[in-house]
C-alpha cells in the first residue's frame, strides 16, 4: 500500500519522536436523565443525547527520552488522552504515533513498547506474591527466561525490593507495592513508561524515593516517561517540560521555569525589619502577613520592578532580613486551571 | 498459547486463597441435592422408573447438572466490573486477547470449582443411595463431555459479559440465563420430565448442550450419543465464540472507559 506524503514523513519523524500527537479530537456522546422516575421513563422512549468534547485539537511531540509532566484539573481529558495513546480508545478524528505505531490499530504491537503504571488500579494480584504477577509477566511478554532473570535482578536490586517479592501483596504497604508495581510495569524494557499518578497516596519518603527511581530510570534507560500527577512536587521535581490541558485543549507546552515567568511575574518577599513597620505602598504590590516588625508581601514585577520596591524598602527602613521567593508552582497551576 | 495457560496457573494459585469459599458453597450444594434427594425418594415410592430413570440415575443426574451449573465463573461480573471501573484500560494495554484472557481465567476457576463440588457430592449421593449409577470405565470420556460443557458454558456467559460495553449492568441478563439453565437446559429435572414439545426443543438448544446431556451421558451411557453430543458441543461452541468476538469487536471501537 502506499504512502501518502505526510504519512512518510511522520515515519521518519517518529523515529526520532516517541509519541507524536496531531490535532487529536474524542468526542463522547453522553445520555442525559432527568430526575425522577417521568425522567427515567422519558429517556427510555426520547433519549436525550449531547457530545461532550473531551480532546479537542490537541498536538504536541514527545521526543524518546523526554521526562514531560502531562496534567490538568479533573475532567479536562489527561486520561482520554493517554488512553487514545496506549491504544485502549478510538479517537474521533487526529492522528498519532507512539512508538512509530497507530495505537488504535496496533494495540497489541504497541503493548510491548510501553509500561504503564497506575497508581489507583494496582495491576498485581492482590493475594499473590509479586514474584508471582511478575513471571506471568514475563510469559504475557514473552520473554526469553534468561533474560528475564537478568532484567529481574537488575530491577529488583535498583528499586531494593529484594525482601518484598515474596510477601504477598496485601501485606505490603503502598510505597512497597508501588514499587513492586513499577518493576512490573519495567520488565519487558518498554520504551515509553506513562506513569498515572505514581505517588499517590504515599508519604514524603515513600514519594521521594519513587522519585528518585523515575530519574535514574529515565537517565539510565533512557525511557520516555509520560508523568500525570495532582502532585507538583513531583512535576517541579522531575520534569523538565510540562504540558497543561483543561477542558480539552492544551494551555501550556513548555519549561517549568518559563511557565512560572510567564504566566505569573509574582514574587514573594519576606521583610524583617529593625524598626517598626509603618506602612508602604506600591504599583501591584499586596500585603499578605504583617506583623509589627515584619511583612509578607507579593509583587507583581511587570508593574514594579524588584529594584525599585528593595530601593523604596532600604531608603524607608532598616532592614534586617529579606527573603524573596517565587510563588509556588501550585499557585501558578492553580491560576491556570481558573481560566477557561 | 504459553502465556494463557500461565494466566490459568496464576488464577489457580489465587483461588486457593478462597478455598474457603468454595467449600462453603459445595456444602450449600450438599444440602440442596440433600433436600432433592428426599423430595425424589417421595416421588419414587412404589415406582421403580420415571421416564427410564431409576431414583439412584437422578441423583447422580442431578449431582452432576448442580456442579456444571454453580461452576459459575465471574466473567459476567468481571467484565462488568471492568467496564464500570475502567479497569478496562489495565486489561487492553497488554500484549494478550481479553477474550483469551478470560478463557483462561474462567477456565481455572470453572475447574476447580467442579471437581470440589463434584467430590464432595459424591460422597453424599453415594452414600444416601448406597452405591454408584455410572459406569467407572466411562469416565474419560465423560471429562471430555463435561470439559466442553464448561467451555460451551463460558462462551454464552462471556456474550452476555461483553454486553456491559452498552449496558450499565448486564447482570439481569445473567439472572435469565441461569434460570434457562435450570429449565430447558435440564439442571432441575432431565428434558423427558418436560412437556413433549417443549423437551423436543430444549433438546437442540444451547443450554441443554452445557448441563443436561452431560448429565445424562452421565448416568446412561451410549456411544453414538456421546458423539453426537460432543458433535453439537463443538458447534455451539464455535458459533458462541463467533459471537463473542463479533460483539468484542464492535464494542471496543465505542468503549467509554470510565473514571481515571
Amino acid at each position: 500500500m502506499g504512502k501518502s506524503k505526510k504519512e512518510e514523513k511522520q515515519d521518519k519523524n517518529s523515529i526520532e519522536n516517541a509519541i507524536e500527537v496531531r490535532s487529536l479530537r474524542k468526542n463522547f456522546i453522553s445520555k442525559h436523565k432527568e430526575e425522577g422516575f417521568k425522567g427515567s421513563l422519558k429517556s427510555i422512549f426520547k433519549p436525550r443525547y449531547s457530545d461532550v468534547k473531551a480532546v479537542d485539537d490537541i498536538s504536541f511531540d514527545i521526543k524518546r527520552g523526554e521526562l514531560v509532566a502531562f496534567i490538568g484539573p479533573n475532567g479536562a481529558g489527561k486520561s482520554t488522552t493517554i488512553k487514545i495513546l496506549t491504544g485502549i480508545l478510538y479517537p474521533t478524528s487526529g492522528n498519532v504515533r507512539v512508538s512509530g505505531f497507530v495505537p488504535w490499530e496496533k494495540r497489541k504491537k504497541l503493548a510491548f513498547k510501553i509500561g504503564s503504571v497506575f497508581g489507583q488500579k494496582p495491576q498485581l494480584w492482590y493475594h499473590l506474591p509479586s514474584i508471582d504477577t511478575f513471571n506471568l509477566l514475563s510469559k504475557i511478554y514473552e520473554l526469553e527466561p534468561k533474560k528475564y532473570k537478568k532484567r529481574l535482578d537488575y530491577l529488583v536490586n535498583l528499586f531494593e525490593i529484594k525482601d518484598l517479592i515474596d510477601i504477598p501483596v496485601r501485606k505490603l504497604s503502598l510505597g512497597q507495592r508501588m514499587r513492586c508495581e513499577i518493576v512490573g510495569s519495567l520488565l519487558h524494557e518498554p520504551e515509553i513508561l506513562f506513569l498515572d499518578e505514581p505517588t499517590i497516596g504515599l508519604d514524603i519518603i515513600a514519594k521521594q524515593k519513587i522519585r528518585e527511581l523515575i530519574r535514574e530510570l529515565n537517565k539510565k534507560e533512557k525511557v520516555t516517561v509520560l508523568l500525570t500527577s495532582h502532585d507538583t512536587q513531583d512535576i517541579e521535581n522531575l520534569c523538565k517540560r510540562i504540558i497543561i490541558i483543561n477542558h480539552g485543549k492544551m494551555v501550556y507546552d513548555g519549561g517549568i521555569d518559563k511557565l512560572k515567568e510567564d504566566y505569573l511575574k509574582k514574587k514573594i518577599i519576606s521583610v524583617k525589619f529593625e524598626d517598626e513597620f509603618r506602612g508602604l505602598k506600591l504599583n501591584g504590590m499586596r500585603i499578605i502577613n504583617q506583623n509589627k516588625y515584619s511583612i509578607d508581601l507579593e509583587v507583581d514585577t511587570s508593574k514594579t520592578s524588584m529594584k525599585k520596591l528593595i530601593d523604596e524598602l532600604m531608603t524607608k527602613y532598616e532592614i534586617a532580613d529579606i527573603t524573596i521567593s517565587n510563588t509556588p508552582i501550585e499557585e501558578v497551576i492553580a491560576e491556570i486551571y481558573k481560566r477557561r | 498459547m504459553k502465556k494463557y495457560f500461565e494466566i490459568s496457573k496464576i488464577n489457580f494459585l489465587n483461588n486457593i486463597v478462597y478455598i474457603s469459599e468454595f467449600l462453603l458453597r459445595a456444602v450449600f450444594i450438599l444440602i440442596i441435592l440433600f433436600i432433592f434427594i428426599n423430595i425424589w425418594k417421595a416421588i419414587y415410592s412404589g415406582q421403580n422408573l420415571i421416564e427410564g430413570y431409576t431414583l439412584a440415575m437422578i441423583m447422580w443426574y442431578m449431582l452432576m447438572t448442580e456442579s456444571i451449573v454453580v461452576s459459575g465463573s465471574g466473567v459476567v461480573k468481571e467484565v462488568n466490573k471492568d467496564v464500570q471501573s475502567g479497569d478496562l484500560a489495565y486489561q487492553l494495554n497488554k500484549p494478550y486477547s481479553y477474550i483469551g484472557y478470560y478463557f483462561a481465567k474462567s477456565m481455572s476457576y470453572k475447574i476447580i470449582s467442579f471437581v470440589i463440588t463434584f467430590a464432595m457430592g459424591s460422597i453424599l449421593v453415594s452414600l444416601m443411595m448406597g452405591g454408584f449409577a455410572f459406569t467407572f470405565s466411562n469416565i474419560p470420556l465423560i471429562i471430555i463431555v463435561v470439559l466442553l460443557a464448561l467451555v460451551l458454558d463460558f462462551f454464552m456467559l462471556l456474550c452476555i459479559a461483553l454486553l456491559a460495553f452498552w449496558m450499565e449492568d448486564t447482570n439481569s441478563i445473567k439472572w435469565i440465563y441461569d434460570k434457562l439453565l435450570f429449565t430447558v437446559g435440564g439442571m432441575l429435572v432431565p428434558l423427558e420430565i418436560l412437556p413433549k414439545w417443549l423437551a423436543n426443543i430444549s433438546n437442540y438448544l444451547p443450554f441443554s448442550f452445557a448441563v443436561y446431556h452431560p448429565a445424562k451421558l452421565f448416568v446412561n451411557f451410549n456411544l453414538s450419543n456421546f458423539f453426537s453430543v460432543i458433535g453439537f458441543q463443538l458447534i455451539y461452541i464455535i458459533v458462541f465464540m463467533i459471537i463473542s468476538i463479533l460483539i468484542y469487536k464492535k464494542g471496543i471501537r465505542g468503549v467509554n472507559i470510565n473514571g481515571g
